[in-house]
């Protein structure tokens, strides 16, 4: 039996009996960081939640690894992923705490979180200059939900841009309405003539059609006074969420 | 040259930012034989979000006071009340710099003719029927050209001879050239021109 072999039966032996093996990898990153990255993205991957737990502290170090074989993050990343169980999420996070403006980010998310890829990374980020970069390379992707997710929970406009530039106009409405929803003066409406021409009273009245919220058609009515259909649409709201 | 489907399309080409209709207006209206349609921008340097209102006032108040001028103005005559009654309004309603850096083109028409005025281009094309190519309309130091900001009175304004299908104004501070026509499609956001 070889010394990798041996280290891989040791490894097994240990997660079996529901050891820790963190000190055993840990080793294993600084003596032997090609056995190491086999036995976790090889061809015969041992994988397993704990294991993946066991790497997140070690991954700064096996990145440096990494360049050496030459193996990519992005690589290395979504192959752990695949056997990651329920440590996936923790390992989006902690990937997402590590890298939050790489692209190939945004592949691992959609692997992890599928039809709600970027969700994760999204909130990670908004704060960040590179936010409505990564809003668009989310609805590239073909990402809706995440988008329409992170407009309502951060009232911002970024996501609904994304979505008017590189989706549909409906999802941009949608994303829209749930920003101004959570924060009226976002500048939604700003941005919708901004983008689209100043004749927006058609896609102003079908987003105004997509909010619930009475608070937030007081808050806009004076940004609509200008649009008859938009206006009108208000008012039917309104007057909607009254009877109620 | 009268009634709207008519009408000379007008439109104002400024200088790029990440939004493309920031502070953007256009307006085009009709009564009977007679029309206007203007294009322009205002406190576009602002921001999307400053920008929006004072766009918005200047749109509604030329739709509003052409509308009534139509009743009993000729063409100059609808030009010069949409003027007076954009220098009427309150110029703390209009962005940070107030009105000075609106950008405007208005052409008027009715039976007889059309009439066009302007605040603050820089160069003003029109595209020729014949063979579709845009050409200066009017020379390089023509004062059209000096109108900066809404002054007091109304400065006139220029009788069009050989209508073109179309015409394009450059707003200050952008160098009066007409970029392609794809972009120029892109950035005026029309299907056609």
């Amino acid at each position: 039996m070889s010394k990798k072999e041996r280290v891989r039966t040791l490894l097994l032996e240990r997660m079996k009996m529901g050891k820790p093996i963190d000190a055993l990898l840990s080793s294993l990153a600084n003596r032997a960081p090609s056995t190491l990255i086999d036995m976790t993205i090889g061809l015969n991957p041992i994988g397993g939640s704990a294991l993946t737990y066991a790497l997140l502290p070690l991954l700064p170090q096996i990145e440096l690894r990494l360049r050496t074989f030459p193996i990519s993050p992005q690589h290395f990343y979504l192959r752990l992923a695949q056997g990651s169980e329920e440590a996936k999420d923790v390992l989006l996070e902690t990937v997402i705490g590590m890298h939050p403006e790489e692209e190939w980010v945004c592949a691992l998310s959609q692997q992890i979180e599928g039809a709600m890829a970027g969700t994760c990374h999204l909130m990670a980020v908004y704060d960040q200059p590179y936010f409505h970069n990564m809003c668009n390379l989310y609805v590239q992707m073909g990402a809706r939900e995440s988008l329409l997710h992170c407009s309502s929970m951060l009232g911002r406009v970024e996501p609904a841009i994304a979505l008017f530039v590189n989706g549909t106009m409906d999802a941009g409405l949608q994303a829209g309405a749930l920003a101004l929803s959570t924060n009226p003066s976002c500048g939604m409406i700003e941005y919708l003539s901004a983008m689209l021409g100043p004749d927006i009273d058609l896609p102003l009245s079908t987003m105004i059609g997509y909010i619930e919220n009475g608070k937030t058609l007081d808050r806009i009515s004076s940004l609509v006074e200008w649009y008859p259909r938009a206006q009108k649409m208000l008012e039917k709201q309104r007057n909607r969420i009254e009877k109620r | 040259m009268g009634s709207l489907s008519m009408a000379l399309p007008v439109y104002m080409l400024a200088k790029k930012v990440s939004f493309p209709f920031t502070g953007a207006f256009s307006v085009r209206v009709g009564k009977g034989r007679k029309w206007l349609f203007a294009s322009g921008v205002i406190a576009r340097e602002t921001g999307v979000k400053k920008a929006y209102l004072p766009a918005r006032r200047i749109q509604h108040c030329i739709e509003q006071s052409a509308k009534s001028a139509f009743a009993y103005r000729d063409r100059r005559g609808v030009l010069e009340d949409v003027w007076n009654a954009l220098y009427r309004l309150p110029k703390n309603e209009l962005g940070k710099k107030q009105g000075a850096d609106l950008s405007l083109v208005m052409a008027s028409g009715d039976d007889k003719g059309v009439n066009l005025c302007a605040i603050n281009i820089s160069g003003l094309w029109g595209k020729r029927v014949e063979d579709e190519q845009w050409i200066p309309v009017l020379p390089k130091k023509h004062p059209i050209f000096d109108i900066y900001g809404l002054i007091e009175d109304f400065p006139g304004s220029l009788c069009i001879e050989n209508l073109p299908k179309g015409m394009i104004a450059t707003a200050h501070p952008l160098f009066p050239m007409l970029p392609q026509e794809k972009e120029l499609i892109d950035r005026l956001g029309v299907r056609d021109i």
